[in-house]
């Protein structure tokens, strides 16, 4: 194969989730597709490195000082919903249930992996609690020992400031059948149950 | 490429590609082993829940030379006692670092495999630092790296202070050790040499303040990172 379409086909290959042959379907459609399409996925690659950085407030990604959420006026700014990564951000906004502010932790504590509190942003996070006005912390983080641990260091941080600290609901995904469940998935869903 | 069965502990987890999981398993009979469980991430799986730290999972895959794959996995507990505490599941999840970097893949090790069954059964009553230490010292001892704590590598002399030199997998005397290595008091090489011949369980008999935790976890790192460079 000619080495630039080689080059092209090794660089889409180290992207996540792509392989071989998802590699090469691209790097075709590409080289058979118009110089204004092309050229427009590379500006469009550039950009983002270029003109997206991290929110100074929430570390959410950003093209100005402050992301687009913690920019507006109209959302509920007594609230902070605290996530690991800004992708998530999208995923709770889709829901359309959540209307205060966000922060991103840039991951999860991993003592596996040696990533310690001081990695994330959690000293940001309880300055920001101490400073804003702040009445709600929601933690939405992964639901999984990492996701524990950095819910219990947060909480060991933000109890004394005496801001009320919740978590997302964990338990069965819905359209799932029971039977299906796993015992932590099912405990966790009867610990969390909510009266009607 | 068999089918096997086995029970035992998830070591590590690490996400890869858009829904798998590679998984670090210690498991009775078969030692350590590294297997993928596809689409363990995705909300539909039924093995989300079973895959995480410190978990006990039964496990069925198809055995290969270095990467294993899931076929079905049961979980057999989520080990919650444990998870309960932010310094218990820091000392499990030390301990499972250790044995994640020190065990070879596909040796059978069973004696560490009963050994980090028994710390966990400690770590669910609330054991300390100490448990901890301890059952990384009979790691190394039962891998055949003990270190040499209670008397100089060169002179035989019990009485301290030392410097621990990890190249050389033990202590050496304030008058053969030269500047090199890493000082501990006599006390100190004591507990630890005293926390690697006993039961872990009888670990509860010793104390170690929080500078001789943090100078055992100098110790052992060092020793560990020389044991994997050198293995």
């Amino acid at each position: 194969m000619i080495a630039p379409l080689e080059e092209l086909i090794d660089r889409l290959r180290a992207l996540p989730g792509i392989g071989r042959k998802s590699a090469e379907r691209i790097a075709f459609h590409l080289l058979s597709a118009s110089a204004e399409e092309a050229t427009g996925l590379a500006t469009a690659i550039t950009r983002v490195k270029t003109d997206v950085h991290r929110c100074r407030r929430c570390y959410n990604f950003a093209t100005g000082d402050l992301c687009e959420i913690c920019a507006n006026p109209n959302r509920d700014q007594e609230t902070i919903c605290v996530v690991g990564h800004p992708w998530e951000i999208a995923k709770i906004e889709r829901t359309g249930e959540y209307h205060g502010l966000y922060h991103v932790l840039g991951g999860l504590i991993s003592p596996m992996d040696e990533v310690g509190a001081a990695d994330l942003t959690i000293a940001a996070l309880v300055n920001r609690v101490k400073t804003e006005g702040t009445t709600e912390v929601i933690l939405a983080l992964e639901p999984k020992l990492e996701g524990e641990i950095t819910a219990m260091h947060i909480v060991s941080l933000l109890k004394p400031l005496g801001v009320k600290i919740s978590q997302i609901a964990q338990g069965i995904p819905v359209g799932r059948d029971l039977e299906f469940a796993d015992e932590v998935t099912l405990s966790r869903a009867l610990r969390g149950r909510i009266d009607l | 490429m068999g089918i096997e069965r086995g029970d035992g502990f998830v070591l590590r987890i690490r996400a890869f590609g858009d829904a798998d999981i590679i998984v670090t398993l210690l498991l009775h009979g078969y030692g350590k082993r590294t297997a993928i469980a596809k689409g363990v991430r995705r909300l539909n799986s039924r093995l989300g829940g079973v895959f995480d730290l410190l978990n006990q999972v039964e496990v069925v895959f198809y055995a290969r030379d270095r990467l294993d794959l899931v076929s079905q996995a049961a979980l057999i507990s989520s080990n919650e006692a444990v998870k309960r505490d932010l310094g218990t599941i820091n000392s499990a999840l030390t301990v499972a670092r250790f044995l994640d970097r020190l065990l070879p893949l596909h040796q059978p090790e069973d004696e560490v495999y009963r050994l980090f069954t028994r710390f966990i059964t400690m770590a669910t009553a609330g054991s300390g630092v100490e448990a901890r230490i301890a059952t990384e010292l009979w790691t190394l001892t039962l891998l055949g790296h003990r270190p040499q704590l209670h008397a100089c590598l060169q002179c035989g002399t019990t009485v301290g202070p030392f410097r621990f030199i990890p190249a050389r997998g033990g202590v050496l005397c304030s008058r053969c050790k030269g500047n090199v290595g890493i000082p501990l008091t006599t006390g100190l090489a004591r507990a630890l040499a005293w926390l690697a011949t006993h039961p872990i369980e009888r670990s509860r008999v010793i104390h170690l303040s929080p500078e001789e935790q943090a100078q055992a976890d100098e110790i052992l790192n060092a020793y560990l990172e020389t044991r994997i460079h050198e293995g």
